[in-house]
């Protein structure tokens, strides 16, 4: 029989179950992320505000239409409940808490790359919208929000007349 | 993990790989723990559905790959997008300490967890101390 130190051999069979990257590639993928957030943190035409340190989290991606704009964020693991959207004139405010579930005992992080904590971000909408009119829907950790425009923010097309 | 740390923006990276159909694909962010019975992997993978979700298991190798459902409609014209969507694809090397026969998955508000148990034998074992 062999007698092999406990913990060392619990480390080798957990590396021996799952091999995600080799050293190298880990390495330069870490340098990307850190590159990406140093370098997409700024240069946006919409003025942002951001509560938090480093770049906008959560990421948006807002869209318009002729009579509604929606926007769309990717939140998955949070509670519906611990979410909270808010329209402030024609600015629009989300924040929540994104929480580990995992903190029980007898468990060993192996690998972690999800990050978890509070987040908030508030933004500036491209157009007014009725506040009484916006729906928000959280499905497969996708987060929904659509918010009608105002009557006085649709575009309204002015006939050109000319004079001969 | 500290509670009160932000999240970064999103942890899903392009793949290097080439697509072999268009539009970009991801690798999900995952967190991987061990209890003694299972190894258990977290994935976030927002924006899909439990039909879209394949995972496949050849070789010892664990193959999760999910299918983006599409979102915009035609007529919305882009404001600010700060995120691609694309397809999530992942693969993992499974030991034969795995028994690659109970592996289960669950799929719950974008988050995909895989369940993969381990054999008896790699399971821990506690020796008792007998006091003379």
């Amino acid at each position: 029989m062999n007698l092999v130190p406990w913990k060392g051999k619990k480390r080798e069979a957990a590396s021996d179950l799952l091999d995600l990257a080799a050293p190298a590639a880990r390495m330069r993928n870490e340098m990307e992320r850190l590159f990406e957030r140093f370098l997409n943190g700024t240069g946006l035409d919409w003025p942002i505000e951001s509560f938090a340190f480093g770049p906008e989290v959560p990421a948006l991606d807002i869209t318009e239409t002729d009579d509604q704009v929606v926007v769309r964020t990717e939140l998955p693991g949070v509670d519906p409940k611990e979410l909270e959207v808010s329209v402030t004139g024609d600015m629009l405010s989300i924040s929540g808490e994104k929480k580990s579930q995992m903190e029980k005992k007898g468990e060993n992080f192996y690998h972690s790359e999800r990050r978890f904590g509070m987040f908030r971000r508030s933004v500036r909408l491209p157009s007014h919208v009725d506040r009484d009119r916006v729906t928000a829907d959280y499905t497969n950790g996708v987060l929904t929000i659509t918010l009608k425009k105002h009557e006085s923010a649709k575009a309204k097309k002015v006939p050109v007349r000319t004079s001969e | 993990m500290n509670a009160t740390e932000t999240i970064e923006k999103t942890t899903a990276r392009p793949m290097k790989a080439e697509p072999t159909h268009s539009g970009q694909v991801y690798m999900p962010a995952v967190d991987i723990f061990e209890r003694a019975d299972e190894l258990t992997i977290v994935a976030d993978m927002p924006g899909t559905t439990g039909n879209d979700i394949n995972i496949q298991f050849e070789n010892g190798l664990l193959t999760v790959h999910g299918r983006a459902t599409p979102r915009r409609g035609v007529d919305e014209r882009c404001v600010l997008c700060e995120y691609g969507l694309g397809d999530f694809h992942r693969t993992f090397e499974i030991g034969e300490l795995i028994d690659s026969g109970r592996i289960t998955a669950e799929y719950a508000d974008g988050v995909l967890t895989l369940h993969l148990p381990k054999v008896p034998a790699a399971r821990p074992r506690k020796i008792e101390v007998r006091a003379s």
